[in-house]
């Protein structure tokens, strides 16, 4: 099973949009304006579809702010943290967020892809 | 009858009791399918005595979260309605409960509850509809000497139902919460037959069961996350 095809299916019902319009760089929350319900959902639709534990709060960075809340200020160890944190993003995509925390929440496609893959290859 | 769910499973949890036995016989009637839960063996067999053996029946002791594990494991279908009676009763006055009786209480009525309650409503929200009709009891808001522990622990449990149906009634999930008064049956039977006041008020099985069936219908689904009281007024006096 194509993992973006079937998660881009399933985002498309839940928020009830045409898939073809989600990309890699949507932002869930800012674009599809997406709520910790639809979330909720989105969780539940990935464990059933893909047959995997899903943690929403780090398939969905929930308490990304917070966590960085507790860091110090120096980036590299903000970095190596959020790799810790969050295994399924990548060193770039790490840079990406934090660079990107003063424009709303941060979370993407193409981090719940990365995540979904992530379980699956660990499974 | 207009259920409007298209999945037809209903769960009844503590199905063994008067009232979820004919329940389970009222629901077959209207052509769904009712999943019947039990804890002892003793309500296996009120069960099988009292309705066809082709019945969906499982063991679900809310005292074990294995138990409830291996239900969750075992129930490999789409759940549309839950119907909860299922509660344990203690009564005793509040300071004479031991330790262990008081977190044994909670864990199996309270906590374990909602886990379990948390996994029915992931998957009621695949299918993006559910009904889930709690059975409560006046004793949690007017709750007599010795229900401290029954009364805390149905507030606490009508407090969980009422979130779900809060949160969840955007996805199709709605919640009711059921208060019975004195019903004639189970464990109040005899304490009711020698109170002549209560009689004109007095609830039997079919009274609570046709309640159950109106909240589970489409015109019922308007209550969400509410609490209803049934007591034909009783509780409602000055003076009762």
């Amino acid at each position: 099973m194509d993992v973006e095809s079937a998660l881009k299916d399933i985002i498309g019902e839940i928020m009830d949009i045409d898939p073809a319009i989600i990309h890699a760089d949507t932002y869930l929350v800012r674009d599809l304006n997406m709520e910790s319900i639809d979330l909720l959902e989105l969780g539940v639709s990935i464990n059933y579809t893909f047959n995997i534990d899903v943690d929403d709060d780090i398939a969905f960075l929930k308490d990304l702010r917070f966590n960085l809340e507790k860091l110090n200020n120096n980036s590299n160890s903000k970095i190596k943290s959020l790799l810790n944190l969050y295994p399924h993003l990548d060193r770039d995509r790490a840079n990406e967020i934090l660079e990107d925390l003063d424009n709303g929440p941060v979370l993407k496609f193409k981090d719940v892809v990365a995540y979904v893959k992530f379980i699956k290859n660990k499974g | 009858m207009n259920l409007p769910n298209k999945e037809k499973n209903c769960l009844i949890l503590g199905g063994s009791s008067e009232i979820g036995i004919f329940l389970a016989k009222r629901l077959l009637k209207e052509k769904l399918n009712p999943i019947i839960t039990y804890s002892s063996q003793s309500g296996l067999k009120k069960i099988k005595d009292n309705l066809n053996k082709d019945i969906n029946v499982f063991k679900l002791d809310l005292a074990s979260l294995n138990s409830i594990y291996d239900f969750l494991s075992k129930i490999n279908c789409k759940i549309s309605y839950l119907v909860d009676l299922s509660h344990t009763h203690v009564e005793k006055l509040f300071a004479s409960l031991k330790d262990e009786e008081i977190v044994s209480y909670y864990t199996t009525n309270v906590i374990n509850r909602a886990i379990f309650l948390k996994n029915i409503v992931r998957n009621m929200l695949i299918q993006k509809q559910g009904r889930l009709v709690y059975i409560s009891s006046t004793a949690a808001y007017l709750p007599n000497k010795g229900q401290g522990i029954y009364s805390s622990s149905k507030l606490a449990v009508e407090a969980i139902y009422k979130i779900i149906g809060i949160e969840m009634y955007k996805k199709g999930i709605s919640t009711v919460i059921l208060r019975p008064g004195y019903i004639s049956a189970g464990r109040a039977k005899n304490f009711i037959d020698k109170k002549k006041s209560i009689f004109p008020y007095l609830l039997d099985v079919t009274d609570v069961v046709d309640a159950i069936l109106f909240f589970l219908k489409d015109n019922g689904r308007v209550f969400n996350a509410r609490e209803i009281t049934l007591d034909r007024g009783f509780f409602a006096k000055k003076d009762f």
